[in-house]
């Protein structure tokens, strides 16, 4: 059951060659990154220069490692294609002409162009569009909260990624942290569903492999055989966005089976006969029907699953990409409780562990949202930019730790609308992204170790500490400074606005939660990191006797939240608790079948006949580091897996260059014919930027953009497409821009 | 031993005295270690065999071996030999515990006539006189002759014939030792002749080592091909690192022999059976070999009756290290290590309680710098078990006690700060002279850079 | 798309101990461990997270697209520890 021990071959390996050379000094950091490793670092640095940033042995889950995408952090922040300066448009837009002005100039104008539009159309005619390029609590996605909120702009509400994973969370087993990582040591039913964990939450993986050693079984449902599939002992393989018919399958199979822990559904549960009858409906068969995995295989799953305790669930967010994703993570939510494996240590589900004491409302300041401010949900930005009955439209735009030119659903259509001449565009970023591209102001961004912060994680039981390593170079700012700057402007003086970054982190937390208690600031900057007031891991048992956060105090099948205009968290939305404008969500999981689902694509278009997924990039995060040419070269040029059938029907050979294709847009790769993806399915990573793919394609971009039914997450995994072979003019003009 | 310090003596600090420290450090124990080396300068084989031209296998130096040498836990007691100095029955005294990692100081004899002329060695007293080890710095090489000869061919043989054969510009740029420098920039040797008593499928080189003769400047490699199998006839029950090897030697085997360059000249199935000279080495008589099968069908190397001379006038053995006794200590002959049970030691089944052994001294003369580590893992654990079960002895000298009788039994011990003063020195005289260092070489020298 | 233990190896097994996915070879307790030359990593597993990099006390450890010249041929070597283990069915 142990851990392999890496402690000295991490720690006590020197940077510096010699005993008697001067050793760096070296100050704790976080990594800013969207990924459930929330990684303690140590950045090493010597006369004022950053030389080597490593991951933190000390940090139980960190353990010392870092990753393809941070292991030459260092470097990255030296990356001679950051920008330093403010920067004005020169020519059209998208021409990339631009030239250098003064922090002055820039925020005067902003200061000017949003007066008279405020004047003119109110203040809701801005939006602010920031997502999760950075992490922090001062520069993450909720470093503009208190600024937009105070000038009274359009509250965004941002669910590209996560959403559903929340609030389905929150439906069932309420702001619980759930199953503690490391404790997955003692599991012997691992089953990661909708993960690619080897990739994404490489941190994991040790602790599923240790118990793998130990006799645990792993299985892995993802549509294809991912990294991590490859190392599990099962690999079930529904087709895309049938998980939720699977998942009521294996509750029905359960309920029938009599695998239940009734004592704890009697106990601990509420809404057990509702979701018994909807689960009625999936037999094995008619899951077999829909998912195309077997009856048997499915019947094996619940009895292995129900059977082999310990067992934990680890939810991927893949999952939600699809118009039955929400509930079928609803419906897999409700499995633990099921067959009582919240009883063991080791047991229930990993999800969304983000439920820790922030104190958003200091941070976000909602108090200052003015009444009936509208909200927006970013999701279909592709419409709203060119929607002529929005009142007022959308006159003013600004992006910061987002690249939606790469990332949203129908992007081609949001790039006319980021085209419009009277759209005023303000884009904060590291680097001239394909999104900058479109920026009437671009202003200059910070790095990690340039800036002081806290990072929460949603993927383990730590908060971390980012401490300022290096000054910033030329003119960048933290987003933390960048607002505290337009605030002054504006004149806003409030102490939120004036208080130094350390000031305002020493009370971003509420240490006197019990979460926090016996913690404290001063613990989190002298070790870099600390642990969440929880049990250890190997007794950590947090629902052996229901006690969940709900209204109820149980786990709800059927939800007691008001999802009647859905729901969506009030951290996505700068903190707004109410008004919510979402569609419906029904208290019971369900799925929906094809004929009536109404959000689904014109899956009736037998033009496409195939589905594409569009997982992460394993060498990217998201579209970070897919401007840096060596991790290009680790990720390799844009490729789609596909079925040697559906290759075949094609005269597609290994290696072709391809064009993937619908209405929306088109995107060139190169084709790997596999058996890792069945007929049907293919799969092309995303995060690539834009005008440097072929046929400067993005696979978002093919998405249909929509309003999203469930806590607003688009539906990036239902796309369909169909895949030719390019015509040999385009390799050719390809290859004469290399 | 609950709440008490551990205090344990690890006696030698190469590779497997440290990784044993390594070991030990790793476990969340209060321990306290004292580190007896012999010489004043720390590392065994690491600075004094490994060959000068691999400085990245000595990078453990610094990346690994300093930081358990700096470690506040331990303690560096060098210039002091244990079984001379101070023996075992005090050591086992003063500590709980006592790990012996003392390597294999000795090596295998030929046992040939002639062996002891001058003009023969031990390739242990070459590598340790280039890599200016003080008790063999003072030897004189005759390199005055054309043709060396090295017996045996593993990693050690490579060593000594790249040495020799490599140019004056490329040794400038390592650590060797300046009179070794010296020596081979006069050097008159042409040609390095290897015999390896069977065929190249059981040679013991391996492959990193072989194939960085390719990388040789000015020198050719020289096999007779008929030794080799065909690189398309290759013996699948052969595995994967000889089919390696032979694909390497069939690369490397020239047929275009630069006149102006030395020479690294295989001979497999060949024995040195005889050294023949008047006061000094001049011939050897090598016997050719062949394959035999013996009654079990197994094969076996024989002499044929055939034989021919070399003229030479040095000769290498590089046949394998030989451990040697230390007093007090049960010691098997036939095999040169420290009798043990898997690290305890022991005498004819019985343990000698608190005392093991780890490295060469445990299991023999085998293996790479890393196997040591595997090696100090199994006598760690036992050690660890031991003291679990409380079988280890808390009745220690203290931390400062053990400091004052060492002292007065020796005066001139080099502790952790006195080594320090001989790296700084070593280091800038080697920076004047555009080398990594400059190694002192004679003992008095390195005392009195150490400050004692 | 991988990382590559090169010549200076002196099978220490740091690498072993802090790779995530425990693609490299031999590990101390496999039978094949005491002969080895070196170690190798397996690129078919490799997440390229460069944990072994750091950890290497030898620093023989390169990025594939970074081999020096004189160990670009270790890239082939590392894989066909892996094919050849296949082949066999085991340990050589």
């Amino acid at each position: 059951m142990a851990l392999k021990n890496t402690d000295y071959s991490v720690k006590y390996r020197r940077a510096e060659s010699s005993v008697l050379t001067e050793q760096p000094k070296v100050v704790f950091g976080a990594c800013p990154h969207d990924c459930p490793d929330g990684c303690s670092m140590l950045y090493k640095v010597k006369e004022g220069r950053l030389l080597k940033v490593n991951g933190n042995p000390d940090q139980p889950f960190t353990r010392g490692r870092l990753c393809v995408k941070l292991k030459d952090f260092a470097q990255h922040h030296y990356n001679p294609d950051r920008v330093l300066y403010p920067l004005r448009r020169s020519g059209p837009k998208g021409s990339g002409e631009f030239v250098r002005i003064s922090w002055d100039e820039a925020l005067d104008e902003i200061k000017q162009r949003w007066q008279k539009l405020i004047e003119d159309f109110g203040a809701e005619t801005i939006l602010p569009y920031g997502y999760a390029g950075n992490m922090g609590l001062l520069n993450g996605m909720n470093s503009g909260d208190a600024f937009f909120n105070k000038l009274g702009t359009t509250i965004s509400e941002k669910t590209f990624c996560g959403s559903s994973a929340v609030t389905s969370q929150l439906m069932t087993i309420g702001p619980a942290l759930g199953t503690d990582p490391e404790s997955f040591l003692q599991s012997k039913f691992i089953l990661i569903w909708g993960g690619n964990t080897v990739s994404t939450n490489s941190h994991l993986w040790p602790f599923i492999a240790s118990a793998q050693k130990d006799g645990a079984k792993v299985v892995v449902i993802d549509p294809y055989r991912s990294r991590t599939a490859k190392l599990a002992d099962w690999h079930i393989a529904p087709k895309p966005g049938t998980d939720g018919a699977l998942a009521l399958a294996l509750i029905n199979l359960i309920v029938e089976n009599d695998w239940l822990d009734q004592d704890y559904v009697d106990q601990y549960t509420q809404g057990f006969d509702d979701l018994k009858a909807v689960a009625a409906a999936f037999s094995a068969d008619k899951a077999e029907n829909i998912t195309g995995i077997k009856a048997e295989e499915i019947n094996r799953l619940a009895y292995e699953y129900a059977n082999t305790q310990p067992s934990v669930i680890r939810v991927g967010i893949g999952l939600e990409r699809h118009p039955n994703g929400g509930q079928a993570i609803r419906a897999i939510d409700c499995l633990p409780a099921l067959i009582g494996a919240w009883r063991h240590a080791g047991g229930g589900l990993l999800q969304m562990p983000v439920f820790v004491p922030v104190r958003g409302e200091f941070l976000s300041r909602p108090d200052w949202i003015k009444e009936d401010t509208r909200v927006v949900n970013l999701s279909n930005l592709a419409d709203t930019l060119t929607n002529d009955e929005l009142n007022p439209a959308i006159n003013a735009l600004f992006i910061w730790n987002a690249n939606p030119v790469s990332k949203l659903p129908n992007a081609n259509k949001a790039v006319e609308g980021l085209l419009r001449e009277d759209l005023f565009t303000v884009v904060s970023e590291q680097f001239i992204t394909d999104t900058a591209l479109y920026a009437d102001l671009i202003l200059p961004a910070t790095m990690a170790a340039e800036h002081n912060d806290i990072v929460t994680s949603w993927g383990h039981f730590y908060i971390t500490m980012n401490q300022k390593a290096i000054d910033p170079p030329g003119e960048t700012v933290s987003n933390f400074e960048l607002f505290q700057r337009l605030a002054e402007r504006f004149g806003f003086d409030d102490p939120r606005f004036t208080k130094t970054d350390k000031e305002i982190l020493a009370e971003a937390l509420d240490w006197d939660a019990p979460l926090l208690q016996g913690r404290s600031f001063k613990m989190l900057e002298e070790n870099g990191f600390i642990r969440i007031n929880v049990p250890e891991k190997s007794i950590s048992r947090p629902h052996a006797e229901g006690n969940f956060p709900t209204p109820s105090g149980k786990c709800e099948f059927r939800s007691s939240l008001d999802t009647s205009s859905g729901f969506v968290a009030p951290v996505l939305r700068q903190m707004l608790a109410g008004r919510q404008t979402g569609r419906p969500i029904d208290s019971v999981p369900n799925y929906i079948l094809d004929d009536q689902c109404q959000d689904k694509n014109e899956c009736s278009d037998k033009t496409l006949p195939l589905h594409l997924i569009s997982p992460k990039s394993h060498a990217f995060l998201n579209s970070q580091y897919a401007n840096e040419a060596h991790k290009l070269r680790k990720q390799e040029q844009q490729f789609v897996l596909i079925s040697p059938a559906d290759a075949d029907a094609r005269q597609i050979s290994e290696g072709d260059s391809v064009r993937i294709f619908n209405q929306l847009g088109e995107v060139g790769a190169n084709a790997r014919v596999t058996t890792d993806v069945s007929n049907g399915t293919v799969v092309a990573t995303f995060g690539y930027w834009p005008g440097r793919n072929l046929l400067n394609g993005s696979v978002n971009a093919l998405t249909k953009s929509q309003i999203p039914g469930f806590a607003g997450t688009p539906y990036y995994n239902d796309t369909l497409v169909e895949i030719e072979k390019l015509p040999k003019e385009a390799i050719r003009i390809r290859d004469k821009k290399q | 031993m609950k709440g008490k310090t551990l205090r344990i003596a690890v006696v030698g600090s190469g590779p497997a005295g440290m990784y044993a420290i390594e070991h030990l450090l790793k476990e969340p124990l209060n321990i306290e270690i004292d580190l007896y080396e012999r010489l004043p300068t720390p590392w065994g084989l690491v600075r004094y065999g490994v060959a000068p031209d691999h400085p990245e296998k000595k990078l453990i130096i610094d990346r690994a071996f300093n930081y358990y040498l700096a470690h506040p836990k331990v303690r560096f007691i060098g210039n002091l030999e244990i079984g001379k100095d101070i023996d075992h029955t005090q050591l086992s005294e003063w500590y709980s515990a006592v790990i012996y990692a003392v390597g294999a100081t000795e090596d295998k004899s030929i046992n040939i006539p002639g062996e002891s002329l001058p003009g023969s060695w031990a390739a242990r007293e070459f590598v340790a006189w280039y890599n200016g080890h003080p008790d063999f710095s003072h030897l004189e090489f005759d390199l005055s002759c054309e043709r060396a000869v090295v017996v045996g061919n593993g990693n050690v043989a490579l060593d000594v014939a790249r040495i020799l054969t490599m140019s004056p510009e490329q040794l400038a740029k390592t650590d060797i030792s300046q009179n070794a420098l010296e020596a081979l920039k006069r050097s008159k040797i042409r040609e390095v002749v290897i015999l390896g008593r069977s065929n190249l499928v059981k040679a013991a080189f391996h492959n990193p080592e072989l194939e960085e003769l390719a990388c040789l400047d000015g020198v050719d490699i020289v096999l007779d091909k008929e030794q080799l199998p065909k690189k398309n006839n290759l013996n699948s029950a052969l595995d994967w690192k000889t089919k390696r090897k032979i694909l390497t030697l069939n690369h490397l085997a020239k047929d275009n022999l630069k006149e102006k360059n030395r020479k690294i000249i295989f001979r497999f199935m060949s024995s040195p059976i005889e050294l023949i000279g008047s006061n000094k080495l001049e011939r050897l008589v090598v016997a050719k070999n062949q394959i035999d099968f013996d009654e079990e069908g197994r094969s076996i190397v024989r002499p044929t009756e055939e034989s021919y001379q070399l003229e030479t006038g040095i000769l290498f053995r590089a046949i394998g290290y030989r451990g040697i006794p230390l007093p007090g200590l049960p010691f098997n002959k036939s095999k040169g290590v420290i009798e043990n049970i898997k690290g305890r030691v022991s005498d004819q089944g019985e343990l000698f309680p608190g005392t093991y052994v780890t490295g060469w001294i445990k299991n023999g003369p085998r293996g790479i710098i890393g196997t040591n580590k595997l090696c100090a893992r199994d006598t760690v654990r036992c050690l660890l078990q031991d003291a679990k079960d409380g079988k280890l002895s808390s009745n220690t000298a203290s931390h400062d006690e053990v400091l004052t009788e060492v002292k007065k039994r020796k005066a001139t011990i080099v502790e952790y700060a006195n080594w320090l003063n001989v790296e700084r020195t070593e280091i800038a005289a080697g920076s004047k002279i555009g080398r990594p260092r400059l190694k002192l070489t004679k003992l008095d020298d390195l005392l009195e850079a150490a400050g004692v | 798309m991988t990382y590559v233990i090169t010549a200076p190896c002196v099978a220490d097994y740091s690498c072993v101990e802090v790779c995530p996915v425990d693609c490299i070879s031999p590990e101390p307790d496999d039978s094949d461990f005491q002969d080895a030359e070196q170690m190798y990593i397996n690129p078919e597993i490799c997440i390229d997270c460069a944990a072994c990099v750091d950890a290497c006390p030898v620093l023989a450890i390169y990025e594939d697209v970074d081999l020096p010249k004189r160990w670009q041929h270790y890239a082939r070597i590392n894989r066909n520890y892996f094919t050849n283990k296949n082949r066999t069915g085991g340990v050589e």
